[in-house]
């Protein structure tokens, strides 16, 4: 992609970390066997690396036993699974104002056969106040689900908060981390995180296609399995195995996702969470201070480095954001994403519905270089 | 002669693949096979193990949470003529 600058990482990361390609690759053309099924050296091997993949994941999120680990298509489908196998009609839910549609959908979906939620007060900065969640608790309320950081504006949620007063309450503590895995430090046990989704795709650096959830013990007893079917054991019986991982993970798994997720892990264990995080930081410093004086532009959420990721939503006062997308792309070469980023309660709490914003999110393949180019196109196109 | 095999049978194949991970790291022979339909009609891996490392193995198991069906004592039996009715 020469003269093109990428920063829609927080749709999905590009470039994906070194060897993911080729392992993906290797797999395919060196043989792409079947694991929990064939009965061969080779499908051994693939099963000792999916094994691996699992192991990485536990490390990653401070979960000492990778069979809680599960692999799935992706993020959204965690979601559902947690959200359509755990609620029983008459069950209330607690969500935050900054929350996706992969989380809001399904609840509206459940509302139809009796659930009920509330969204968590949310300021325009994209804070989630923990008290004003606490406030909301009804006898009935059996799960807080919140997004650790908004997909639109980067602000951090409180999580250990939130994990601190389902763990007093008796609630069960979903997090969302499709924005901040690989980027954040996030302790499972020690945060009470009963449910943690992941994606593999965009701060993990793999492919598109896989992702997977992490499953507390006690969460395990009432989660039933969303879908079921053959998981290679105990296939003399038509229910499900009790056993993790394969309660959850019935039919063939996207293998070459996996494989291309563990060389992405491996980049990741190598180059380390904090340095990752302080160069993504170091980029949005750059950034913020350069439209700092720009004409007709509103930052959405916080407009400084505290408590937030990568990702800075611009509303362009006196332009269509998609025209300015556009004209950024087409001008400049820079790729952006426009819209309200299936999150309309997101940008409801930010003030930004319904024109949305157009996003900047950075990886920490970006430079300071690209972050230069941008500002001097963003000040060409408001002149 | 008779030749015994030792079958050590798993509910799932998550729990085969550590065990054979942990054996490799100790140095404790183990090959992975499909689960004799003798042994059990639930399908899966096993690991064919020696007699002398069963002690081992289920210490081992025990120590990292592993679970573990049962240890199948299975006689190796190639018979040409198995199946064969006529």
């Amino acid at each position: 992609m020469e003269n093109r600058i990428y920063f829609d990482n927080g749709s999905t990361s590009w470039p994906k970390a070194p060897g993911v390609a080729e392992a993906m690759s290797e797999l395919l053309m060196g043989g792409a066997f079947n694991i929990n099924r064939g009965n061969y050296e080779g499908a051994y091997a693939v099963e000792g690396l999916v094994l691996d993949t699992r192991e990485q994941l536990g490390r990653l999120f401070h979960m000492p036993d990778s069979k809680h680990v599960i692999f799935t298509p992706g993020i959204t489908y965690s979601l559902n699974y947690f959200i359509k196998g755990l609620l029983k009609p008459g069950d209330h839910v607690i969500v935050t104002g900054i929350e996706h549609n992969a989380v809001m959908r399904p609840l509206n979906q459940m509302a139809q056969e009796g659930i009920t939620y509330d969204a968590a007060p949310t300021d325009a900065e994209g804070n989630v106040n923990p008290e004003g969640l606490e406030a909301l608790i009804r006898p009935h309320t059996k799960a807080v689900i919140v997004s650790h950081a908004s997909n639109v504006c980067g602000t951090i949620t409180p999580i250990q908060e939130i994990g601190d007063i389902c763990k007093r309450r008796h609630l069960f503590f979903a997090v969302d981390t499709a924005q901040s895995a690989g980027t954040l430090d996030i302790n499972m046990e020690a945060w009470g995180i009963d449910f943690l989704a992941f994606t593999g795709h965009k701060g993990l650096l793999g492919p598109q296609g896989i992702g997977g959830f992490l499953i507390s013990e006690v969460l395990k007893e009432q989660l039933n399995p969303y879908i079921s079917g053959g998981t290679g054991s105990q296939s003399d019986s038509f229910e499900m195995p009790e056993n993790l991982p394969d309660k959850y993970e019935s039919g063939t798994m996207n293998l070459p996702g996996i494989i291309g997720l563990h060389a992405a892990l491996s980049h990741i264990e190598k180059l380390g969470l904090p340095h990752i995080h302080a160069k993504k930081l170091d980029l949005t410093r750059h950034f913020l201070e350069g439209i700092k004086e720009l004409p007709n532009v509103r930052i959405a959420g916080r407009q400084d480095l505290q408590n937030r990721l990568a990702v800075v939503s611009l509303d362009f006062l006196t332009l269509d954001n998609a025209i300015a997308a556009f004209e950024l792309e087409q001008r400049y070469g820079i790729m952006t994403r426009v819209g309200l980023h299936c999150s309309p309660l997101a940008h409801k709490s930010l003030g930004t519905f319904p024109q949305g914003t157009v996003r900047f999110s950075f990886s920490a393949s970006n430079t300071a270089e690209e972050i230069d180019l941008c500002i001097s196109g963003l000040k060409d196109l408001l002149r | 002669m008779q030749i015994i095999q030792h079958y050590v049978l798993f509910p799932n194949h998550d729990n085969g693949m550590r065990l054979y991970k942990e054996l490799k790291a100790l140095g404790v022979r183990a090959t992975i096979a499909p689960t004799p339909r003798v042994a059990s009609k639930c399908c899966g891996i096993s690991l064919m193990v020696e007699a002398e490392d069963i002690d081992t193995i289920n210490q081992c198991s025990k120590e990292h949470g592993i679970e573990i069906l049962k240890i199948a004592s299975v006689e190796r039996d190639v018979n040409p003529h198995r199946d064969k009715y006529c």
